[in-house]
């Protein structure tokens, strides 16, 4: 792609930009720019990061030994729906905001989002969610219990925390939604002059399907918490079998939005990972369309897949193949994605800087728990697995080492653009190395204490868990800690860093490479033609 | 001093404008739908019919949208 950038720090944009913002605090608060928010939405998610991972620490610590030790059951299962909760509406979602916030617009070369005012309103909503949840844990009775997915009737039944995380969880998609009628619109309708959607950096097509994904699903979870408002409240029984509801359809409907859910996590980890690859690789991405139409197919497979989650309530066998069936379609795009990232590497000038081996390391681990999704597809062993560790390590395999890892290398490969100063690399590799070993450390021990029948959601355990729970507990930690030290290379490439050029990368080639580091507050005011 | 903008920016920053408040009212009917959909296909017991009705209602939204922008 050749673009001819009319703005670069352009005709006095820079300047004239930083001198005309506010300052202090009140810069952060009332800002309507898209790289102001981009940079709330990822500090944000690091901290609610943190707060999760905390709570997975004291999960791991409980389960560091057999027997009860540190929390009581009833605090043990709040501690796990939290961190579900937190870890995904408040770490994972909003991280994948605050990229799109940053690099969409400077991708296609808008000025800003189609709705700046509604962009700060859609971010700080998120903190004050965030306050209701965790105070949730100050409610008599605890916080919500009953497990991330809120399955009735425990969620029914629950005391005042399930009121403040069903608040938490209306503010959280109202704020989603705002955010993806944003990126859309701004995707639609603000693209450079030349620049077609099939001339689009993958980033943005995987965000632009996200955000549909976002549109269609967040509004389903929105109404069934509200129906389980109702029920706890005001005397309906969608889901109350003692009033004539139905549980079960509970669960078909959360998974309806859950499954999708999973996706919308994941999406923009393979935009970001479509770009890094082709840059550290210095070749052009591998069958640019056909990721295209895989990332669309996935997200329409995503809406048929939803009770391969739940085959254990009882279904038809019709119903339980076809499930089984969609399921595994789903290996077949996401197959074409990354035989697509191995081809572009294939005979290039690869180098491997930071951002390119958590990249690489995504395509690792990520395919490795999309093959353990693969195994929890078949019916039978589903039966046999679910409710297992097994299941959690697969997932954790899919979201952390796959979405995280994919994240951490866009905070590193984008750094620079963002911040002008070049990050440690030798640190930067000491933290991709501790974050590979200590993950699998931690995770891959779930395997096998699931395939031996461990429960998830118990705080207690028989003995002969005990030796694989105490090598993950020891994992955990080293995961946790290493994190610290991510903070610590984010914090020291601010205040220390070498000054970036405008294109540290020299096999990078989209628009935001073209204006200077750190990016101009504002920039393609003038929009750059794309030829 | 501010300078105003020439007469024909103003008119393109408009269309620019309705175009974009278009394509969010379009896709906040979406969300509304389906937000209103789930509920009242639930309420009414209705569940297979409202699901279908719903879903086929957005896909066409979906497609009606990104045909619209595509360019």
């Amino acid at each position: 792609m050749s673009t001819i950038p009319h703005d670069h720090a352009g005709h006095g944009h820079e300047e004239h930009g930083h001198a005309q913002h506010p300052t202090g605090i009140m810069r952060w608060i009332m800002t309507t720019n898209h790289k102001d928010i981009g940079t709330l939405y990822l500090w944000f998610s690091f901290i609610m990061f943190l707060a999760g991972g905390t709570l997975a620490l004291t999960i791991r610590s409980e389960l560091f030994e057999p027997g009860l030790q540190l929390v009581d059951p009833e605090f043990f299962n709040s501690l796990t729906t939290l961190h579900g909760l937190i870890m995904i509406f408040g770490a994972i979602m909003p991280a994948a905001v605050g990229f799109a916030n940053w690099q969409v617009p400077m991708m296609i070369g808008a000025p800003d989002m189609a709705f700046a005012r509604m962009n700060n309103w859609s971010f700080w909503l998120l903190p004050f969610a965030a306050v209701l949840l965790l105070s949730s844990f100050l409610m008599p009775g605890g916080a919500a219990a009953g497990g991330w997915t809120l399955y009735a009737p425990l969620s029914v039944q629950a005391g005042m925390g399930m009121d403040l995380t069903i608040f938490a969880i209306h503010i959280m998609g109202a704020s989603s939604i705002m955010g993806s009628i944003n990126i859309i619109t701004t995707i639609l309708n603000m693209r450079a002059p030349g620049m077609t959607l099939m001339k689009m950096p993958l980033f943005c097509w995987t965000w632009l399907i996200t955000a549909y994904l976002l549109i269609a699903v967040m509004p389903v979870l929105a109404g069934t918490v509200t129906m389980l408002l109702t029920d706890r409240h005001f005397g309906t029984s969608f889901f109350n079998a003692a009033g004539g509801g139905d549980p079960v359809m509970f669960q078909h409907i959360f998974w309806f939005f859950g499954h999708p859910e999973v996706y919308i996590m994941i999406l923009p980890a393979f935009g970001i990972v479509s770009t890094i690859i082709p840059t550290f690789s210095r070749k052009p991405l591998f069958g640019y369309a056909s990721m295209v139409y895989a990332t669309a197919s996935i997200a329409i497979l995503s809406f048929l897949v939803w009770a391969h989650h739940m085959f254990t309530v009882g279904m038809p066998a019709a119903g339980q193949l076809f499930f089984m069936y969609m399921t595994m379609l789903i290996a077949v795009p996401t197959g074409v994605k990354v035989f697509n990232w191995l081809a572009t590497m294939w005979k290039g000038s690869l180098t491997f800087e930071t951002p390119m081996l958590f990249a690489v390391g995504f395509i690792f681990l990520f395919t490795m728990g999309g093959f353990t999704g693969l195994v929890l597809a078949i019916t039978p062993v589903d039966i046999q697995l679910q409710d297992t560790y097994y299941v959690v390590a697969h997932f954790h395999y899919v979201l952390v080492a796959g979405s995280l890892f994919a994240f951490f290398g866009g905070i590193y490969y984008w750094l620079p653009k963002w911040s002008g100063k070049m990050y440690d690399e030798k640190l930067g590799k000491i933290h991709f190395w501790a974050s590979m070993i200590f993950f699998n450390v931690a995770f891959f021990p779930m395997h096998f204490l699931g395939l031996a029948g461990m429960p998830r959601r118990i705080p207690d355990y028989a003995t002969q868990f005990t030796d694989w729970n105490q090598v993950s507990t020891v994992g955990a930690f080293g995961f946790g800690l290493s994190q610290i030290l991510f903070l610590f290379i984010v914090l020291k490439a601010l205040r220390f860093g070498a000054p970036a050029p405008a294109r540290p990368w020299e096999g990078a080639d989209t628009l935001e490479w073209t204006v200077p580091s750190p990016a101009p507050y504002h920039t393609f005011e003038t929009p750059p033609v794309v030829s | 001093m501010t300078a105003m903008p020439p007469a024909a920016d103003s008119s393109r920053t408009k269309a620019a404008r309705h175009a974009n408040m278009r394509t969010a009212a379009t896709l906040a009917s979406i969300a509304a739908v389906f937000f209103g959909g789930i509920v009242a296909a639930q309420y009414t017991g209705g569940t297979t019919v409202g699901i279908v009705a719903v879903g086929l209602g957005v896909l066409g939204f979906l497609f009606a949208t990104l045909g619209r922008g595509r360019r």
